[in-house]
């Protein structure tokens, strides 16, 4: 055997070695890893298992909860959906405005942004509501295919206060999607 | 003289069968990779998918890996050990070509109708079913027409190898069946029993049903006969594997197969109990006495048995040819083994990850212990542990081994081919290990966004580590076996462009006699009559009266009408 | 046949292990007393399922003491109830799940826990679950069911007593 062929046959080895060590040492030590770890968290946490996932981010408005709870008069998200098509997909919320004050009241939808970050510009208006009254109304929105609302621009207006204004980005919840 | 030269007409069917079934783990394998970024969310900018068309993609990677890849191969590597074991040729390589064209012609046909997905100007409409393909959801008639030609041209396939036993027979009246055979005809003994339930469920209702010639069909039914089919068409995967890992792994080791009769006990095993347990992936449908699905579960715990005795005999064969190699200690002897042959390392990097693959499936089987993975990531980190690893890592190794023998040519860049089964390992269990953990916490499977769209990822609790930290893992896992894939792909072109060798191969077909030959085991092992007739009865016993509950409110009630996707 | 003395060890050591895994789940069953899904939800019309009691008009229904029985149905994409408001039930209470699909079938699976079950069209799935503690859940559809099936999801809370606005649920 020629020198080389011993060079060959030591670095053919060592790379066997290699192999072997990382690619059998690499597994062991993910699954050897994720195994202390469940022990761990069984024993150190102590959880019962049947927990419930806290879910530590309050989730956003949804169906018959208030856009703008700042304001006296209740804006109720009566119904929200978003309809599938082929082409483009549309969200339509429907918005009803109790007016409990004593001076009129206007609750605009502005803008949408959807969840991938395309902004739809929309300008829908409950109109000058006067007090004691409640009306409905419903936007629409059309969304680029694919995409679900993530946020709503929402402003009340009190007129009698001298149009004093609330703006508020509602963020809502997951919207119903409907085939 | 090399299988080439013994068998050129058979050669050349194996090589056309390898040869479709490479391009579907091509394909395939890419589509994997887009799956994996797509939805564990990274890149998917630069991604040329949307969410729809993921669904487009997750049912090219099923079709593409799960159907046509595996049975290509299989039907391919059958011919092989067919002729070389029986040392004949085929009785009808002419029937034998019927079946290649008309799986061929089944999977262009289907591949067509998916791909709509993408382009929708292809003939056919898209097929966005999945490889599960339940109604009501309804792809374009092509493609369940392409899966009935796929099934059909498998079983003319199957019929040639029986008809070449035959022959052998007729010269060998008082034989013993040649184990490879033997491995070849149970498989597809087991195979035709199994496959019935997804032709009846195909041609009888949802090729009727997409064409518009029936109005409605019963999902429930549609579903369990796929699921008559989908347990047992795993151990059409895997019995290919084993005939692998007891014919040819202890030769790559340099020894010798420990049990020959052992090794038809499996194979008996395997044609009882595959069937009898397809409730075990419906343990959560409604519409089912949880009787039955109690019987799913003793069934399919019983199939731990020949993969555990498998377990036994294939090391015993390694640790005999590590010490024919002068290996020694209890241990040590493993460091003799060719750690650096492609052939060798694959096998037994399949057969290590089939160990864990087999327990997180024995998870699965645990009836009131699914509830807590099933339709969870966990269950495709199962089974790329299974399909996956020990079906395809196998086949990849095997084909180091027989693609010389089949072309002539020497295997060229081998120390690439050395170093793939490694990286695909690797990856696997990067992969596969942090989808058992995110299944454990809830995040779901299948879908192109498992993440809650308002709260994210706050719904989801991994006892060990973070979803976005599991999501990379899954992504990096996933690169790593596209790259595996890739080495492997080259490796193969490679071989196959290069031109035939005038000088030897380094490898020979060659397979040493087992320590514990045929002739030590009982002769009823060989009858394949009886070990017929019990599978029936078992599938009769375990599917009889459910299938009977199913239809008895009339076949096609209650009745769903199609949804086209 | 001869048979190694290693391997016969192994072999009953296999046996063994099986015995003990089905040992396992029978134990969650008569012991544990986790039942599984079965036929007991009966049948609905797979197209119209709106045609059957209660799935005309889903949601909580109070059985008794701490009992409630939820209809959901379960359509391309969303639950009703459950998406865009939750389902809302006492802690505490053993509450029934019936669910239904008006068109493919559907998953239905409070993520983190084993409240999971498939809604296959024609079929009901019925599951009895007990909630001791306040918690919110959220609920996915784990089995693709089309274009937007990752945006098929809602919301389970379950509400301390007090908090629970039983004003709101019909009496079954």
């Amino acid at each position: 055997m020629t020198a080389d062929g011993d060079d060959e046959d030591v670095s053919r080895r060592w790379l066997i070695r290699a192999l072997v060590g990382l690619g059998i040492g690499i597994p062991i030590a993910v699954e050897a890893t994720t195994f202390l770890g469940l022990l761990s968290s069984r024993l150190g946490g102590g959880d019962s298992g049947t927990e419930a996932p806290a879910t530590t981010t309050a989730s956003g408005t949804g169906i018959g909860e208030e856009l703008l709870p700042a304001t006296a008069p209740a804006d109720t998200l009566a119904d929200a959906f978003v309809q599938v098509a082929d082409d483009a997909w549309r969200f339509e919320a429907t918005v009803t405005v109790a007016n409990t004050t004593d001076g009129p009241y206007t609750l605009k939808l502005g803008a949408v942004t959807t969840g991938s970050g395309s902004r739809v510009d929309g300008g829908h208006s409950s109109g000058r509501v006067p007090p004691g009254e409640s009306r409905t109304f419903t936007g629409a929105w059309p969304l680029p295919a694919g995409e679900t609302p993530a946020t709503l621009d929402v402003t009340g207006v009190r007129h009698a206060d001298g149009g004093e204004e609330t703006t508020r980005t509602v963020r809502l919840g997951d919207v119903p999607v409907r085939g | 003289m090399t299988y080439v030269d013994d068998y050129p007409k058979a050669a050349k069917l194996v090589r056309w069968h390898f040869g479709v079934a490479f391009l579907a783990l091509a394909l395939g394998g890419a589509f994997g990779l887009l799956q994996a970024l797509y939805r564990t969310g990274h890149f998917r900018s630069l991604l040329p998918i949307n969410a729809t068309e993921y669904y487009t993609v997750l049912t090219g990677h099923g079709v593409l890996l799960a159907l046509v890849f595996t049975t290509f191969f299989i039907c391919g590597l059958f011919v092989w050990a067919t002729t070389s074991s029986l040392d004949r040729p085929l009785a009808s390589a002419r029937l034998a070509r019927v079946g290649f064209v008309s799986m061929l012609v089944g999977t262009v046909l289907a591949a067509v109708a998916i791909l709509n997905g993408f382009a929708p100007g292809l003939p056919f409409e898209s097929a966005d079913v999945l490889y599960t393909f339940y109604a009501p959801l309804k792809a374009h008639p092509a493609f369940y027409v392409g899966a009935a030609l796929l099934v059909v041209g498998s079983w003319i396939l199957g019929a040639v190898y029986f008809l070449t036993y035959r022959e052998w027979r007729t010269d060998n009246p008082d034989a013993r069946i040649p184990l490879q055979t033997f491995m070849v005809l149970t498989t597809f003994i087991m195979w035709y029993l199994s496959s019935i339930g997804v032709a009846v469920e195909v041609v009888v209702f949802l090729i009727p049903w997409s064409l518009g010639w029936i109005g409605h069909v019963d999902p429930l039914l549609t579903r369990s006969l796929f699921w008559y089919f989908g347990h047992p068409v795993v151990y059409f995967w895997l019995l290919p594997g084993y005939l692998a890992w007891y014919t040819l792994l202890p030769k790559f080791a340099g020894g010798r197969l420990f049990s020959d009769p052992l090794a038809r006990v499996v194979f008996v095993l395997f044609v009882l109990l595959s069937t009898p347990v397809g409730f075990h992936h419906q343990y959560l449908d409604p519409g089912i006495a949880d009787g039955f699905k109690f019987i799913a579960m003793t069934n399919t715990m019983m199939l731990l048995l020949p993969s555990l005795l498998t377990a036994f005999t294939v090391v015993a064969s390694l640790e005999h040819g590590a010490r024919q190699r002068g290996g020694d200690g209890y241990l040590s002897w493993l460091r003799a083994l060719p750690w650096g042959e492609p052939a060798f390392a694959g096998c037994a990097l399949a057969g290590l990850m089939f160990a864990a693959g087999g327990f997180s499936g024995m998870i699965n089987a645990g009836m009131n212990i699914n509830y807590l993975i099933h339709n969870t990531l966990w269950v495709p980190g199962h089974f790329h542990l299974t399909v996956g690893t020990a079906f395809a890592l196998t086949a990849m190794a095997v084909s180091y081994w027989l693609v010389p023998q089949l072309t002539g040519k020497r295997l060229r860049h081998r120390r690439i081919a050395s170093v793939q089964p490694y990286v695909w390992f690797v990856g696997m269990t990067l992969m596969s290990n942090a989808m058992h953990r995110g299944g454990l916490a809830g995040l779901p499977r299948r879908t192109a966004e498992p993440l809650f769209r308002d709260t994210g990822a706050a719904a989801f609790d991994p006892v060990f580590g973070s979803i976005a930290e599991i999501q990379f893992q899954i992504a990096a896992g996933a690169t790593l076996l596209v790259v595996a894939l890739g080495m492997f792909l080259l490796v193969m072109l490679g071989t196959w462009l290069s031109r035939a060798n005038v000088a030897q191969l380094s490898v020979n077909g060659h397979i040493p006699e087992p320590l514990s030959g045929p002739d030590d085991s009982p002769r009823v092992l060989d009858n394949l009559w009886l070990w017929t007739g019990i599978a029936v009865l078992l599938v009769v016993i375990a599917y009889g009266l459910p299938l009977w509950s199913m239809v008895a409110d009339g076949l096609l009630q209650p009745g769903a009408a199609p949804i086209p996707v | 046949m001869e048979i190694h003395r290693f391997e016969r060890a192994w072999l009953v050591a296999a046996l063994v292990l099986i015995v003990a895994f089905v040992g396992t789940i029978v134990y969650g069953a008569v012991g544990a007393g986790v039942a599984m899904v079965d036929d007991s939800g009966g049948t609905v019309d797979a197209t119209e399922p709106t045609t059957s009691p209660n799935f005309d008009d889903p949601g909580v229904y109070r059985t008794g003491d701490g009992e409630y029985d939820v209809y959901v149905l379960a359509r391309q994409f969303s639950f009703a109830p459950g998406s865009g408001s939750p389902i809302t039930v006492p802690a505490g209470s053993n509450v029934t799940f019936h669910v239904a699909s008006a068109d493919v079938t559907h998953g239905f699976n409070l993520v983190g826990t084993n409240v999971n079950t498939m809604v296959i069209p024609g079929q009901v799935s019925e599951l009895t679950v007990s909630f001791d503690d306040p918690a919110t859940y959220r609920l996915a559809c784990h089995e693709y069911c089309g274009a937007a099936h990752h945006d098929m999801e809602g919301t389970v809370e379950v509400v301390p007593r007090d908090q629970f606005n039983a004003s709101e649920v019909t009496d079954a």
